[in-house]
């Protein structure tokens, strides 16, 4: 199962601090939630350890491997930062299709079944650009969890979804962390955070600024 | 293996989403050809090397006792190109293809794949070029060699009468442009690294501005233009020394962008 290690990481932007000595460790097996309001660092932290933005200072670890120096993204990683981005002239299929091939890791029929758990029709024709808002976040969670990566990362998974949306969500996480994936989530509803995470961090500034270890989770 | 899936993904996806500008192609270049073909005809141009000199020619030299001139067909034609590889990368970066880097596990991969479809959608966009443009000629009757109709320089280009003009080879008529296209294509996309690329493509106007105004071995826009190579005016720019000046560059694009990129915060620029 997947670990990460964050030992006093800094980044810093345009001579801005946004994440301020971050240290904290996370493990398979686990839904790890993060809380904050806008600015307060999560989608930094978010992009750090996806590999997408460089440390400033401090390290990373993925499994003992140093993110930037040994590594340069998780090699098994789902992730759905900010906003679904999709090829508007797809299907959700389609899409989906075209970024498994990279790694060739899920067959047409994982992709199918991935994007039924979402709730979407894997024959649908429809293009991806005429998608609702809660369609494209349902694609984009599919798209994240098709190869059964080891570490997931959701920034605000449940933005433009409904209630049943919020259900299959719950679902999905508690079926990937039995597999045993640590899946780091952020969230702005702290009652939605609070009933999937095992771990909540709430960030101020870029640092912890309180951590709840969620009872019988 | 993982560096061919990407670049092929880049063409593919590449197509899919600016293929509207490709349409434009056509239109341009026959906008172009039409009116010549009428003002030119009757002086005996209008094979595929006259037209093609036409569009991709540029300006004669400058000097302080003309007014300067501003090459517009060579600098819409080629600006549009310019544009066609402006924004498929910086996109790309900030949407779907962020899954592909991280799927694909490579930053350098990501860069020289990029590098490698910018490359190819230059050299797309000059084979549809010369694909319309020898079309017009066989509707027009026209011949379909580089030769140059001698009047071309003079008539058209206003240069002195009193020098016998090269017919081109096709390295220097089409090879050159295409390189010299290459080049600053690459350099434009470096820049989008760290600028926003409305502001590289203003980097890119500007050196082929610059180019028009200096006729300089330095100003690398001069390459492009065949009537300002040594093999028509004896103070021309040298095809040979273009095309290492012009390699080194492709090359330093190619190594500085993925030095660069392997450190390079994916955010968008905008926040």
């Amino acid at each position: 199962m997947a670990k990460i290690i964050c030992k006093d990481v800094v980044k810093d932007i345009k001579g801005h601090r946004v994440i301020d000595g971050i240290s904290l460790e996370m493990d398979g097996g686990k839904i790890i939630g993060f809380r904050g309001i806008n600015g307060s660092g999560k989608t930094m932290l978010m992009r750090l350890l996806s590999g997408l933005i460089s440390i400033t200072e401090g390290s990373i670890t993925i499994d003992g491997k140093e993110l930037g120096k040994d590594i340069t993204f998780p090699p098994s990683l789902g992730i759905l930062i900010e906003n679904p981005a999709f090829l508007d002239s797809y299907t959700g299929f389609q899409n989906l299709k075209m970024l498994a091939a990279i790694k060739g890791e899920a067959s047409d029929e994982k992709i199918a079944e991935t994007i039924a758990l979402v709730g979407l029709d894997p024959t649908d024709k429809k293009k991806y650009r005429k998608y609702s808002l809660g369609m494209k976040q349902r694609l984009g969670i599919a798209a994240a969890v098709m190869e059964s990566p080891e570490i997931i990362i959701l920034d605000e998974p449940s933005n433009a979804l409904d209630s049943s949306g919020v259900d299959m969500l719950k679902v999905i996480l508690q079926k990937e962390k039995e597999r045993g994936a640590l899946i780091v989530i952020s969230c702005h509803d702290l009652a939605i955070l609070k009933e999937m995470s095992d771990e909540i961090y709430v960030l101020e500034s870029g640092k912890v600024a309180q951590y709840i270890k969620e009872e019988g989770q | 293996m993982m560096f061919f899936k990407l670049a092929y993904f880049d063409i593919k996806n590449s197509f899919n989403l600016e293929w509207k500008k490709l349409l434009v192609v056509p239109i341009g270049f026959l906008t172009v050809c039409f009116p010549f073909y009428l003002r030119y005809a009757k002086i005996g141009a209008g094979g595929f090397g006259d037209f093609w000199l036409y569009m991709f020619g540029g300006i004669k030299e400058y000097t302080y006792d003309d007014a300067f001139k501003f090459p517009v067909i060579w600098t819409v034609v080629l600006l549009y190109l310019f544009y066609i590889t402006l924004y498929y990368p910086y996109n790309d970066l900030l949407g779907y293809g962020q899954n592909v880097l991280i799927r694909s596990g490579s930053r350098f991969n990501w860069w020289l794949s990029k590098c490698l479809w910018n490359a190819f959608a230059v050299v797309t966009f000059f084979t549809l070029g010369a694909a319309l443009v020898a079309l017009f000629c066989v509707f027009t009757g026209g011949p379909l060699s580089t030769e140059i109709s001698p009047l071309m320089y003079t008539e058209v280009f206003e240069m002195a009468a009193d020098i016998v003009y090269p017919s081109y080879t096709v390295g220097t008529l089409i090879g050159m442009p295409l390189l010299t296209a290459v080049a600053i294509s690459q350099l434009q996309m470096l820049l989008s690294l760290w600028l926003r690329p409305i502001f590289s493509f203003g980097v890119t106007a500007a050196i082929l501005i610059l180019s028009a105004y200096y006729l300089k071995p330095f100003m690398v826009g001069n390459y492009a233009m065949p009537i300002r190579s040594v093999e028509v005016i004896p103070n021309g720019v040298s095809p040979q020394n273009g095309v290492i000046i012009l390699s080194a560059i492709i090359i330093a694009c190619i190594v500085i962008g993925g030095i660069a990129f392997k450190y390079y915060d994916i955010i968008n620029k905008e926040n």
